[in-house]
């Protein structure tokens, strides 16, 4: 039972990317990349990540995703319905790599043991508390300061001139 | 039958009891809260339709569902009939990870009235909250009219700010209670014997602000305004395709998320026995539609604050306030030993 | 002019702001309403019975031996019938009226030398209930009913001839004619809706 409900969620995410990619309309984009969002955190509670799925749910697809929309519906139309066409010389470099680097992460999968349901715990939100306030406290803290200065820097950036 | 379609069967049976029960409840709640505003304001409320007006919500929907669907030019097709589902389907979501009573045995089955007893239950609680904001901003972009714009945008800012304050204010419970599940929180509070909302009580009032905030209620219901955007977001709306944005955000929302502060802040389930075996379900439902007739209640009494105030005072009295609470909280539970 | 300035410390102050006592006595206002009894009239089943002074659709009070002294100095010189209008046709209503091609009216000379009016049509779609005319009338013919119920199928019902005018009022006399002229016959009434008015002096 388990490949089909992978089946369905991954068939779903990867729709949704394609759709992201290659929609013109930068709304419907954001929406397929909204729906993308979901069928990720969908694919997490399939593996038992509660967290995971969690997060995702309110980080990428209500706090960022949000902000997108936000800024796409308010800006003027005529500026985001232009197309500037394919762009040729990015898809060049692009497509390379974007094997290469899917085939880092086959290999990786192939060889490593990334999931394993043997270590899943029953608790998780309280395991991974313990875990970034105890062993990782320090790059847990450098990360909001570097959030912190974005903030302040984007405020600054944002204010109008006295 | 395998133990798996035997899990699924009953899952899909919840889900048909609580859909089937939320969406009723939800219709009737309009037929109350006409008959509540009328009273309030000296008035009757419906009474032609059926005995007391009860049968008005038939009537309101037979209404709605044979009126002519209009879609205003200019509009985004798909993304507008994408709204309305982007609107309920979160409302709905809410009721997934509400406990409506203790486990029970049937047939040799523990069997939990709960559709999903995650142990992330209030992270989902908060992430469905949010999520309804893209029903908001979606209806008000793609029916191309700047009421309708502006609401939606009222609406997201009023999310954005609540959201963060919602989360801090629960957070003091969930420092006592030591779990982020629903049923957990709720047996937490039945083991101690007291209600969290006497530890709590800052954290409730912030929690019913949120509330009020997130579901669109008055005084927080800038993105409705009907004196100034007549009814902002869902304006360019018709027939169904308009009842079900107040049906989601006005009842279905209103009822999860008073079930949600039952939950948190009024022990569940919890109380004397007076029914028998119903009388947890009994005690949940009290609680939960004496909150809800409080939100009716207070919508009917105070005026609506500016749109300016409703952020202002999110981010300048509230956050601070809940910040200071789950302070405290946490010291005062790390003293005992909590 | 100097103005005071007012912040939110001299109408709300701080114990009053944390405990939201603002709020709560809003709602026990709502709460005490919530429990009294409505004043709604259920109009189509329930019908209000307008105060005798109400302003309806208009009458013509008819010749019947019950008019004014001052007529009776004029009847000789008018063809009146018994039962039928008492007006003299002295256009002062039309005069009076703020919109006065609403009336048409018409008299003829009858053979006797008398007048005789054939024609008093008034347009109720342009009216606007004002009573000017009925404060004009010099014969105290022209009133005004308390039939408020004035809806019709046509722009032709709508406008009101004589015979009608007459039948309204006829019917406005039976029913209401004894009741003293006041806007509330009985003072407990008024005050039931309005509340009691104390006078001073």
């Amino acid at each position: 039972m388990d490949w089909l409900i992978f089946g369905v969620l991954s068939l779903w995410l990867l729709i949704s990317v394609g759709g992201a990619v290659l929609v013109k309309n930068p709304i419907h984009s954001i929406l397929f990349f909204l729906s993308a969002v979901l069928a990720t955190a969908g694919l997490f509670l399939a593996l038992g990540a509660e967290l995971l799925a969690g997060l995702q749910i309110i980080i990428y697809a209500v706090a960022i995703v949000v902000f997108y929309v936000l800024v796409i519906t308010t800006i003027p139309w005529e500026k985001v319905k232009r197309f500037e066409g394919v762009y040729k010389k990015e898809l060049i470099f692009g497509v390379p790599l974007l094997l290469l680097v899917f085939a880092m992460i086959a290999y990786g999968i192939y060889r490593g043991k990334l999931h394993d349901p043997a270590i899943m715990k029953a608790d998780s939100v309280r395991d991974l508390g313990k875990t970034l306030f105890t062993s990782y406290l320090f790059p847990f803290e450098v990360a909001s300061v570097i959030l912190l200065v974005a903030m302040i820097g984007a405020i600054l950036l944002g204010r109008k001139e006295e | 039958m395998s133990e798996f379609t035997l899990s699924l069967i009953i899952t899909l049976v919840k889900i048909a009891v609580v859909l089937g029960v939320a969406m009723g409840l939800g219709a009737y709640l309009t037929w109350f809260e006409r008959k509540l505003a009328g009273h309030i304001q000296a008035r009757l409320g419906p009474t032609v339709v059926g005995p007391f007006g009860l049968l008005q919500p038939l009537a309101d929907g037979i209404k709605l569902l044979t009126k002519e669907p209009i879609i205003p030019r200019g509009a985004d097709v798909p993304v507008y009939y994408l709204a309305i589902v982007l609107a309920l389907a979160p409302a709905i979501l809410l009721f997934s990870v509400i406990p409506f009573g203790p486990g029970f045995t049937l047939l040799g089955r523990e069997i939990k009235p709960i559709i999903a007893d995650v142990n992330i239950a209030l992270l989902v609680v908060f992430a469905m909250g949010s999520l309804a904001v893209y029903g908001t901003i979606f209806s008000g972009w793609a029916s191309n009219s700047k009421y309708a714009f502006i609401g939606s945008l009222r609406k997201a800012a009023v999310i954005i700010a609540y959201e963060v304050v919602l989360g801090f204010a629960v957070l003091g419970v969930v420092l006592l209670a030591g779990t982020l599940s629903t049923t957990g929180i709720v047996q937490a509070q039945i083991d101690k014997g007291v209600w969290f909302v006497f530890y709590q009580p800052v954290a409730f009032i912030l929690f019913l602000f949120c509330m009020l905030a997130e579901s669109g209620r008055v005084p927080f219901d800038i993105q409705e305004a009907e004196a100034e955007l007549v009814t902002g977001y869902n304006v360019e709306y018709g027939g169904m395709k308009f009842g079900i944005f107040p049906l989601a955000e006005w009842y279905l929302n209103v009822m999860a998320l008073s079930a949600i502060a039952v939950v948190l802040f009024f022990g569940g389930w919890s109380g004397p026995p007076i029914l028998g075996p119903l009388s947890p379900y009994f005690w949940f439902l009290a609680k939960m539609f004496g909150l809800v007739f409080f939100v009716i209640w207070l919508h009917w009494t105070l005026p609506r604050f500016q749109a300016k105030d409703v952020t202002e005072v999110a981010w300048k009295i509230m956050l601070p306030l809940a910040l200071v609470n789950i302070i405290f909280t946490a010291v005062v539970v790390y003293m005992r030993g909590g | 002019m100097a103005v005071k300035r007012l912040g939110r410390k001299d109408y709300l102050n701080i114990l009053e702001a944390i405990f939201f006592i603002d709020f709560l006595k809003g709602l026990s206002v709502t709460l005490r309403n919530l429990f009294r009894r409505p004043v709604t009239t259920e109009y189509p089943s329930e019908k209000l019975t307008p105060p005798k002074r109400f302003r309806g659709a208009h009458g013509h009070f008819v010749w019947d031996g019950t008019e004014p002294d001052s007529l009776k100095a004029i009847e000789k010189f008018m063809s009146y019938e018994k039962g039928k209008s008492r007006c003299v046709a002295c256009y002062m209503c039309q005069t009076a009226c703020p919109m006065p091609t609403l009336f048409r009216i018409e008299a003829v000379q009858m053979p006797d030398g008398s007048k005789k009016v054939t024609r008093f049509d008034m347009n109720l779609l342009n009216c606007l209930f004002c009573g000017l005319c009925v404060d004009a009338c010099p014969v105290g013919c022209l009133t005004m009913t308390d039939l408020y119920e004035l809806a019709g199928y046509s722009r032709r019902d709508e406008v009101l001839r004589m015979d009608r005018l007459e039948e309204f009022a006829i019917d406005f006399k039976k029913r209401r004619g004894d009741e003293p002229d006041r806007i509330w016959p009985v003072d407990g009434e008024r005050e039931k809706l309005w509340g009691r008015i104390e006078w001073t002096g």
